[in-house]
């Protein structure tokens, strides 16, 4: 199958983190797609590769706000940000991380985020990334503010190429 | 809570039906080259997409990917764009142009190891009876302080079925080593 669902969960039990592990590398490009639920507090989901929290990662965002459109830069962060932001447990975001080439050890990894929320401070966003390190992506962990709640759900899945 | 290899499978794993997003083509270059070509693509599909992480031979950070369509090259086609910069946000148009452009991506002054990511649609590829919708979303995230964000969508002027598809930097420059274009087809 070239679009593989590789691991799939919805969160059974309130968890701060959500870790992938043990990646194949058999795939070119991985899709994670995440609907995350407040718990306490505000949510979203910010991803780090390889357990890499060093000031690695740079991005670019555009967002609009309903009202404004907006473009920031950070040169060094030390996750890929989901943006998107649930600030109450009615509140539904949705995000998808897509990750290019994450298993090639010639070039940085680029990720494309797109992500939307429906609260207040709704935004739509999308951003590109940059994870400043040529090693092969093996494993990927989400965090957030807090924990996620029951029925958050986060599937990875896998593109061939 | 991680999730080590297995659990998927131990969860149910649902499976999709015979491939409906199907990898045609692949080219990763090993040598520079002036532009790729998908041709002779299969009509069994209803939409096409093209997943690409791209450098280009460009002496600056950044530089454009463009596309054309059946190997048109005149200027039939229509082009509007939504960027961002880091600093602000701009959207610009253009008509009667030779190519659609599918955003930005590294060029050969960006840092030694970044290459540009792009998605980029085209729906209804094989439809006989309406212009052929291109839609990309990109980027050059290449030095710690030159970054970029496209939205980017084009059209060209003719109903025919799409067979080839060309990509390909500015004149005079190349796609580098290391550059991967897959073409996927999606059924509908």
């Amino acid at each position: 199958m070239s679009y593989t669902a590789i691991y799939s969960q919805t969160v059974g039990t309130a968890t701060a983190t959500v870790e992938f592990t043990s990646i194949p590398d058999t795939y070119r490009d991985l899709v994670l797609v995440c609907s995350p639920i407040q718990s306490t507090g505000s949510q979203t989901v910010n991803i780090r590769f390889n357990s890499d929290a060093n000031t690695n990662y740079r991005e670019v965002i555009m967002f609009g706000d309903g009202t404004t459109t907006t473009s920031q830069l950070a040169a060094a962060r030390s996750s890929v940000l989901g943006q998107a932001t649930a600030n109450a447990s009615t509140d539904r975001i949705n995000l998808a991380f897509q990750i290019f080439d994450y298993a090639q050890t010639d070039k940085h990894k680029s990720v494309i985020v797109r992500s939307s929320s429906v609260s207040s401070g709704s935004l739509v966003n999308a951003s590109v990334n940059r994870w400043a390190n040529t090693a092969a992506i093996t494993s990927i962990t989400c965090t957030g503010f807090g924990n996620y709640a029951v029925g958050s759900t986060f599937a990875l899945y896998g593109i061939l190429a | 809570m991680p999730l080590g290899l297995g659990f998927f499978a131990a969860a149910g794993a649902a499976t999709s039906a015979a491939e409906d997003f199907e990898l045609i083509q692949t080219t990763a270059l090993s040598s520079a080259i002036s532009s790729i070509e998908f041709a002779s693509i299969p009509q069994t599909y209803k939409h096409l997409q093209i997943r690409c992480v791209v450098r280009t031979s460009s002496g600056t950070s950044s530089s454009s990917i463009f596309l054309r369509l059946n190997s048109v090259t005149s200027a039939v086609y229509a082009n509007h764009n939504l960027t961002g910069n880091g600093t602000s946000v701009t959207s610009t148009a253009a008509t009667a142009v030779a190519n659609i452009h599918c955003g930005f991506t590294a060029g050969n002054a960006a840092n030694a190891s970044a290459f540009g990511p792009a998605v980029v649609d085209i729906i209804d590829y094989t439809s006989t009876t309406k212009r052929k919708t291109v839609r990309s979303l990109a980027g050059a995230n290449v030095l710690d302080n030159a970054m970029q964000v496209d939205f980017r969508s084009g059209i060209n002027a003719a109903n025919d079925a799409i067979s080839t598809i060309t990509m390909f930097p500015p004149s005079g420059l190349t796609f580098s080593t290391g550059s991967r274009f897959s073409l996927y087809g999606l059924r509908g």
